[in-house]
């Protein structure tokens, strides 16, 4: 009786929809005999963009776009979200799955001839796909609002400044005067906005197109009548998508989406690199300095999207075989492998970063100093300002430093200060601390000569040395002390640095540090290799 | 002896499935991200409201507690007003949000009664209903007493 409801239902609507024919038309399309697995690259990069479609979706119910609030609502939704770190995966390695699945597709389009006579504009329509889909992923990796999207996306802004009305362009991209709040909104508009209008138009063309013309088929007529392509050509489809899908879901299962510290433009010391699928035109870029950069940034480009759209009525004649096209194969096959050799340099050529969430002395102390009485009148819960083990820094270093050193400046006359404020080093290493706080990095555990070592380091030599890229620049940089003085150099230089060397402006930390803090900081300095 | 009807059934059903299969997957993931803030439990903390010898007997006094609480991406400094009532050794802490619609209610010293600005909702000392719409007394929160402080559970 229900089913029966449902069936008039149904019934209804198809009569004044037509949904089941259209259904018909969309399933039982004639494939011809012969179509093989080849023929499954475009269904799989159809899965793949419906999948970055709807994580898109979900994601955007949580991100802000805001250069004070991206990188915070990113963290949310790693480490707040149930799945919610698989979510962000699935659309970062997503991204990657995405591009090679249209090189993938182009790679069999070309291979097979698919893009000739009467398939011209489909293939227009695919290249300009490609285009959509590269500008999702360089407008997709500023949004975290860390160091290698505020970087990647300057050294992109500083790209497109090279050509004719560069600085036009790279206006129009950076929405204001500096890469800033007016940037990551425009960019987020493109991302969430203009390319998926543009994908999902470009899409239903290629589709259409598709549809108009048939599948371009084996290369020669293969005996055998037409089957519809649902079931049976879907259930190729059907089982590479699976696969596909299973690779995706593992990795973002596996790896966490890489989120790099929050970005710092003062930050002078990190090297920029973009994604492994920009990588080659970065390393391209390498070979043409100076005013020959327009070379690597806009003619090899140019002609080689040139040459891509171009294709068809380039190669028009009526051979498909790929031994049969020898000029458009050596062509593309250069043009690959020039791609693939470029990725390979950059990829070496790119330094390691320090992994932020690795915690050097600095921060182990000042998670150590801020433990202090003095702090915790405030910064209690309840009290007059956030508990130190949970506070979102915004403020800049300087101020941090300047409020530990003189707590009264934060609000003079309104309450009474904790008498007496900290050294330069201890308010150095409190920053550093808030600052792994704020990235969310997991506390660090070290053994307790490594924790006494740090304090001894934070609150006696940060201020003049600094390590792992944090402390003083007054003296020398001891990240790799070890390396050119061991213990027995280093203890008699750090009781009495003029008994070494009559000419050393080192204070005497003899009479300051005790036997077991002078043992912990000579071992710990002595092992910096 | 299988005939091509049965092959095209066949191979629609595992089509359905390893579909149904991956839909469900990314459902999982979908579903848990979007539900998950909406059941999330909020931290509770106990918060120092007032001295339990500073406050006058059966009659609420208005306390305005300060709180940092996630919300979610960021951080707000949450202030919230809480009624704290002592009857000898005891103290109750009543959440001043009317029972009705949500207005805030409002302590009227001379009537000895809380008031609710909204609908005319009237509450005794202690947040039971004396006349109005609210159909249940005001919520209460946890209390403790350590050293004469008194700690409210919010």
């Amino acid at each position: 009786m229900a089913l029966s409801r449902v069936d008039a239902l149904l019934d209804w609507l198809d009569s004044r929809t037509g949904w089941r024919t259209g259904r018909r038309h969309l399933l039982e399309e004639p494939i011809p005999a012969g179509v093989g697995w080849w023929f499954v690259t475009g269904s799989v990069l159809l899965l793949l963009l419906a999948v970055q479609l709807i994580t898109g979706v979900v994601l955007a119910m949580y991100y802000v776009p805001s250069p004070e609030h991206a990188y915070d609502s990113i963290r949310y939704i790693m480490e707040r979200l149930t799945f919610g770190r698989i979510l962000r995966g699935l659309h970062f390695f997503g991204a990657s799955f995405i591009v090679v699945a249209a090189v993938i597709h182009m790679v069999r389009v070309v291979a097979l001839g698919s893009y000739k006579k009467p398939r011209e504009v489909t293939w227009i329509s695919g290249v300009l796909l490609l285009l959509v889909i590269l500008g999702f992923a360089l407008s997709g990796y500023l949004l975290p609002w860390d160091q290698k999207a505020y970087w990647a996306t300057t050294v992109t802004i500083n790209i497109a400044r090279s050509g004719p009305l560069g600085e036009f362009i790279a206006g129009i991209l950076k929405g204001g005067s500096t890469l800033g709040s007016l940037t990551l909104l425009r960019w987020y508009a493109a991302h969430v906005f203009l390319l998926p209008a543009a994908l999902v138009g470009f899409v239903l063309a290629h589709l259409f197109l598709m549809r108009r013309h048939g599948i371009s088929g084996a290369l020669r007529p293969v005996p055998g009548a037409p089957k519809p392509f649902y079931p049976y050509h879907a259930l190729k489809d059907t089982i590479a998508g699976a696969f596909v899908f299973a690779l995706l879901i593992t990795f973002a299962s596996v790896f966490r989406a890489p989120l790099d510290s929050i970005a710092d433009p003062s930050d002078a010391n990190y090297v920029p690199r973009p994604e492994w699928y920009f990588l080659s035109l970065f390393q391209l870029l390498k070979y043409f300095p100076g005013p020959l950069e327009p070379v690597a940034t806009i003619v090899i480009p140019g002609l080689v999207l040139g040459v891509l759209v171009l294709l068809p009525f380039l190669d028009h004649g009526p051979d498909r075989h790929f031994y049969k096209r020898p000029l458009v194969t050596g062509g593309f096959a250069i043009i690959g492998l020039s791609i693939i050799v470029l990725t390979y340099l950059g990829y070496k050529d790119t330094p390691a970063h320090a992994n932020p969430a690795v915690w050097g002395p600095l921060p182990i102390a000042g998670a150590e100093f801020a433990k202090d009485k003095r702090c915790e009148r405030c910064h209690v819960v309840g009290g007059a300002a956030n508990p130190l083990v949970n506070t979102r820094l915004t403020r800049e270093p300087a101020w941090l430093i300047a409020h530990v050193r003189d707590p009264e400046m934060i609000g003079p006359g309104l309450r009474e200060p904790p008498p007496g404020g900290m050294n330069e080093g201890q308010a150095r290493s409190i920053a550093s601390y808030l600052r792994k706080v704020r990235i969310g990095a997991p506390a660090a555990s070290v053994s307790d000569n490594v924790r006494r070592a740090s304090i001894v380091f934070g609150r006696s030599c940060a201020s003049c040395h600094m390590i792992d890229g944090e402390g003083g620049a007054v003296g020398p940089d001891l990240t790799r002390v070890g390396s050119r003085h061991d213990a027995a150099w280093l203890r008699p230089w750090i009781t009495q640095p003029d008994a070494v060397d009559p000419a050393a402006n080192m204070p005497a930390f003899g009479e300051v540090l005790n036997d077991a803090d002078m043992t912990a900081i000579v071992s710990y300095l002595a092992n910096r290799r | 002896m299988t005939t091509e009807p049965d092959r095209r059934q066949f191979f629609a059903r595992v089509v359905k499935t390893i579909q149904t299969a991956i839909a469900g997957t990314l459902g999982v993931v979908l579903g848990g991200s979007i539900l998950s803030p909406s059941f999330l439990r909020r931290d509770e903390h106990w918060l120092p409201a007032a001295s339990l010898s500073g406050l006058p007997e059966n009659a609420p006094t208005s306390i305005t507690l300060r709180l940092v609480r996630e919300d979610g991406y960021s951080q707000i400094v949450d202030h919230r007003t809480v009624f704290l009532v002592k009857t000898g050794e005891h103290v109750i802490a009543l959440d001043p949000t009317c029972t009705h619609l949500g207005c805030r209610v409002r302590w009227e010293a001379e009537a000895h009664e809380l008031h609710c600005p909204c609908h005319g909702g009237v509450y005794d000392h202690l947040g039971m209903v004396k006349s109005g719409p609210p159909p249940a007394p005001l919520p209460r929160l946890a209390t403790k007493i350590e050293n004469d402080q008194i700690l409210v559970q919010v």
